[in-house]
């Protein structure tokens, strides 16, 4: 069995699970990971050398290795990168995480050292507040050079990355199957523009569905990757929830948007800030933190909002001001029904705002 | 002697004339009936004979064919016991057939010889006049339903033996005249009334934009939320049904054997509610004979579909014609029939599993795509037919009786002025109400201004409407425009209109 070195770096991954201190015993044990391959194709081992009889079994195990070897050929022929703890481009930031995945598969282009990363998180079952916040404050972001993390799920995930996109920025979407199994559908065009301009990261070998159990893996690797974690809207008990825990188990830096306080969506977020989370109101508050030049971001503010008639500077201004809701802005505003009905049709037309059927109003942010 | 008694076949809702022949010869005895009669017409064999013994008249020995013309069109049911009777007695007592030429008899006859009320009296009626007859014969208790055909005498006996004699001494009433019709909505307050509604405004501006324009709607909202209660409300808003259209909805109502012999013609507008485990069948209707189906009985009324995200694909893709037609053929073997189904549909359904998605504080548990599996139950093709698309929040506490709604007659009236205009517009076309144009009577009717025109188009690149959907939205516009009486639609009614449509653009399902 010859020796290749992404194909053994896969096998040390599959001994055990999780992996970090027993790779780093042999690795210690052995000096580098060729010899380790080679001895152990040969049976040099000793039985000693490792006090566990199952571990030795193991990694003396040709089956395995073999295993190993047609998953690395499989990930060439699906055009899937790899890396690993031996290798430079392996992203810094997680390399000083302590349960470090060993091997990443990978599309796209890892991050380079200098590049700021933010990860974003957020309930998949997300309001409009929480679309229209996410959106905006990632697009502020972005344009200071901030890189997105996500997780390309439904809700908060997508609006990060739709941000980053749409602002030419950069972004990594964490995936919870392997690299090419697009999930949910439904995102299959954001896959491809992340695919092409940003980077798509998983643990797992290409072709494996989303198992339910691999997501708290995969949130892990979205806190990891970066310095900072930005809760949007999350509820109490949610996936949101356990990347938060997970990067403060790595003394990562936890940023999150306050809600209504009696929005079930914001509890999460605002039990964080009770907590000792940074709270964030704008833009600002991240790039403080990443040590950049603030600049108060005025371009999505009121700019787009000329040449409005009467009932439409009323309706964008009640919006503006936090109406998120259409059944809400009925009572709120004293006009007919159906003017406020065709009023927001005529906005939604001219770009302004995206109506939704559960009657949520976010504002879009033009470009 | 051949004798010739007039009865009546039904074909859809159109009655047409059967002449009875009989004919007794010396021989074996035996009684037979030729002229596609179906098992019950086969029948009436036994019955005739029992019935003819036990009013105490002699039965004649010999050979007795019975012909129903025309042979060509099956005849089904038992309402041709009566004049197979008379046609035989007739044939025995010599009757002449002076007598017999302008009568026609329905009925069916007990053992006996009394006789019991029959299904589908008014068309046959109907087309009793429009075929010159002078004077028909039939049970007493379809008395009442007959006599709403005017110009025409119509007598109800017990039995077979009052028929007859009816017959012999040539006896005549007085024709019909015309039949007392007032509407049911002349009360101040209905049972079911809006004024009961609180809050809910856009529900109930949604519903008036339906009853005007005869647009169909979906109600979607959580359980509790009032869709049933509106839906309810519907026929009280609708204009009163005209004379032709009660005549017709009784019509459906007889041959379904559903009419009520105390009340004359329907005053109020039908409003069918069909549950969730109807079948295809029942909906349009179908059967050996045809039955009309609940599309056919809300003619011109309202069809209320509760919860149809459950109901079978097979039931609810069945009204993909109607919808478009607004009548049904039904097509079976040896017959091909058109009932009409011209009705108001209104659906209601749950927009997700535990039914909560548009609740405030977001009460929904479904999973996102547990809602879009939930939602594609309702199937685009249907969908597109249905004109709006509802979307109802339960009430609040504070809401909940606060007062001040106004009454279903104020909404009415308006209505009524809207149909009225719709009404004058169309008057040489072959509609009544904004739903129904064609393609063609949009280009002549709803022209819209450049404004309009652009805001339209910008609508359809951006959400990718279908032309259905595009025309729905147009047909929409036309009946806000009509309701404030205006001639010709802005470019606000468009706007409006485009908000009942969001079903149209999946994206706007994006939770």
């Amino acid at each position: 069995m010859d020796y290749i070195e992404d194909a053994a770096w896969i096998w040390l991954a599959g001994i055990k699970k999780p992996a970090n201190k027993t790779v780093e015993f042999l690795l210690n044990e052995y000096g580098d990971i060729k010899t380790l391959w080679e001895m152990t194709v040969k049976k040099e081992i000793n039985n000693n050398v490792y006090n566990n009889k199952k571990i030795h079994d193991k990694i003396i195990d040709d089956t395995l290795k073999e295993n190993a070897i047609k998953q690395y050929e499989n990930s060439l022929n699906k055009k899937a990168s790899i890396t690993h703890l031996g290798k430079m481009n392996y992203p810094t930031e997680l390399l000083n995480v302590f349960d470090r995945p060993i091997v990443l598969y990978y599309y796209g282009k890892l991050p380079d050292e200098n590049q700021l990363l933010l990860s974003v998180v957020g309930s998949r079952k997300c309001t409009s507040y929480g679309k229209f916040i996410t959106y905006k404050l990632c697009c502020e972001l972005v344009e200071r050079g901030v890189g997105i993390v996500s997780g390309l799920a439904h809700g908060i995930d997508t609006y990060a990355h739709k941000a980053t996109i749409d602002n030419e920025g950069y972004t990594i979407a964490v995936l919870g199957g392997g690299p090419n199994y697009i999930y949910p559908k439904e995102n299959i065009a954001l896959y491809n523009e992340i695919y092409n301009k940003g980077c798509i990261i998983s643990e797992n070998p290409p072709d494996m569905p989303p198992f339910k159990e691999n997501f708290p893996a995969r949130n892990r690797i979205i806190s990891g990757l970066c310095k900072a974690t930005l809760v949007c809207e999350a509820g109490k008990s949610s996936g949101a929830m356990i990347t938060v825990s997970r990067a403060l188990e790595y003394n990562k830096e936890i940023f999150a948007i306050p809600g209504n306080i009696d929005s079930t969506m914001s509890e999460g977020c605002n039990d964080l800030i009770k907590n000792g989370a940074t709270m964030v109101t704008s833009s600002d508050d991240i790039l403080q933190f990443f040590e950049i030049e603030t600049q108060k971001n005025k371009v999505y503010e009121n700019e787009c909002y000329f040449g409005l008639s009467g009932n439409e500077t009323i309706l964008m201004n009640e919006i503006i001001a936090g109406t998120h809701d259409v059944y809400k802005l009925i009572e709120d505003i004293d006009l007919d029904f159906n003017i406020i009905n065709s009023t927001l049709s005529i906005l939604e037309l001219k770009g302004l705002i995206i109506r939704d059927m559960t009657g949520g109003i976010s504002i879009k942010i033009k470009k | 002697m051949v004798s010739t008694v007039f009865s009546f076949g039904l074909s859809g809702l159109q009655g047409y004339i059967v002449s009875v022949e009989t004919d007794i010869s010396k021989g074996i005895p035996n009684f037979e009936i030729v002229g596609w009669g179906d098992i019950t017409v086969r029948e009436s064999c036994a019955r005739v004979e029992a019935a003819i013994k036990n009013q105490g008249y002699s039965f004649p020995l010999g050979k007795i064919i019975v012909n129903l013309a025309p042979a060509n069109r099956k005849k089904e049911g038992s309402n041709l016991d009566l004049a197979l009777a008379i046609g035989i007695l007739a044939s025995v007592y010599n009757i002449s057939n002076d007598k017999l030429k302008n009568t026609a008899l329905i009925g069916e006859l007990s053992l006996n010889g009394t006789l019991r009320p029959v299904k589908g009296v008014l068309p046959m009626v109907k087309a009793g006049k429009l075929n010159g007859l002078k004077r028909i014969i039939l049970p007493k208790e379809n008395l009442n339903e007959a006599k709403l055909v005017e110009g025409l005498c119509v007598i109800g006996v017990e039995s077979l033996s009052q028929a007859l004699q009816i017959i012999i001494n040539d006896v005549s009433f007085q024709n019909n005249s015309n039949p007392y019709y007032v509407s049911a909505l002349s009360k101040d307050i209905l049972e079911e009334d809006f004024i009961q509604v609180s809050a809910q405004k856009e529900a109930k501006r949604v519903l008036e934009i339906a009853a005007c324009g005869q647009h169909n709607l979906i109600m979607l909202g959580c359980a509790g939320c009032g869709k049933s209660m509106l839906a309810k409300r519907i026929p009280g808003i609708m204009p009163p049904l005209s004379f032709e259209e009660a005549f017709e909805v009784t019509s459906i109502y007889s041959i379904a054997g559903l009419i009520n012999n105390e009340a004359g013609l329907f005053t109020e507008r039908p409003f069918r509610s069909v549950h969730s485990s109807v079948t295809a069948n029942a909906l349009i209707g179908g059967g050996r004979p045809v039955i009309p189906g609940e599309i056919s009985l809300a003619n011109h009324g309202v069809l209320f579909l509760d919860e149809m995200t459950e109901m079978t694909r097979k039931a609810v893709e069945s009204l993909r014609q109607p919808l478009e037609d607004h009548r049904i053929n039904i097509s079976r073997l040896g017959s091909r029939e058109i009932l009409p189904a011209d009705f108001l549909l209104i659906a209601a359904a749950n927009p997700c599993k535990c039914g909560k998605l548009f609740e405030t504080d977001k009460k929904c548990t479904c999973t996102p795509y547990q809602i879009k599996n939930y939602l594609s139950r309702l199937s685009k093709p249907i969908m597109d037919r249905i004109d709006m698309h509802l979307t109802m929040r339960s009430l609040k506490y504070n809401e909940i009786k606060k007062g001040g709604e106004e009454c279903s007659a104020k909404i009415r009236k308006r209505v009524i002025n809207a149909r009225e205009i719709q009404k004058e517009r169309y008057r040489n076309d072959d509609i009544k109400v904004n739903s129904h144009l064609t393609r063609g009577l949009i280009d002549k009717y709803c022209k819209l201004d450049e404004k309009s025109k652009n805001l339209i188009s910008s609508a359809v690149d951006k959400y990718g409407y279908s032309v259905r959907g595009y025309e729905k939205i147009i047909k929409i516009a036309r009946t806000i425009a009509d309701m404030e009486q205006r001639s010709d639609i802005s470019v606000n009614d468009v706007a409006e209109a485009m908000q009942y449509r969001w079903f149209d653009n999946t994206d706007k399902w994006g939770i």
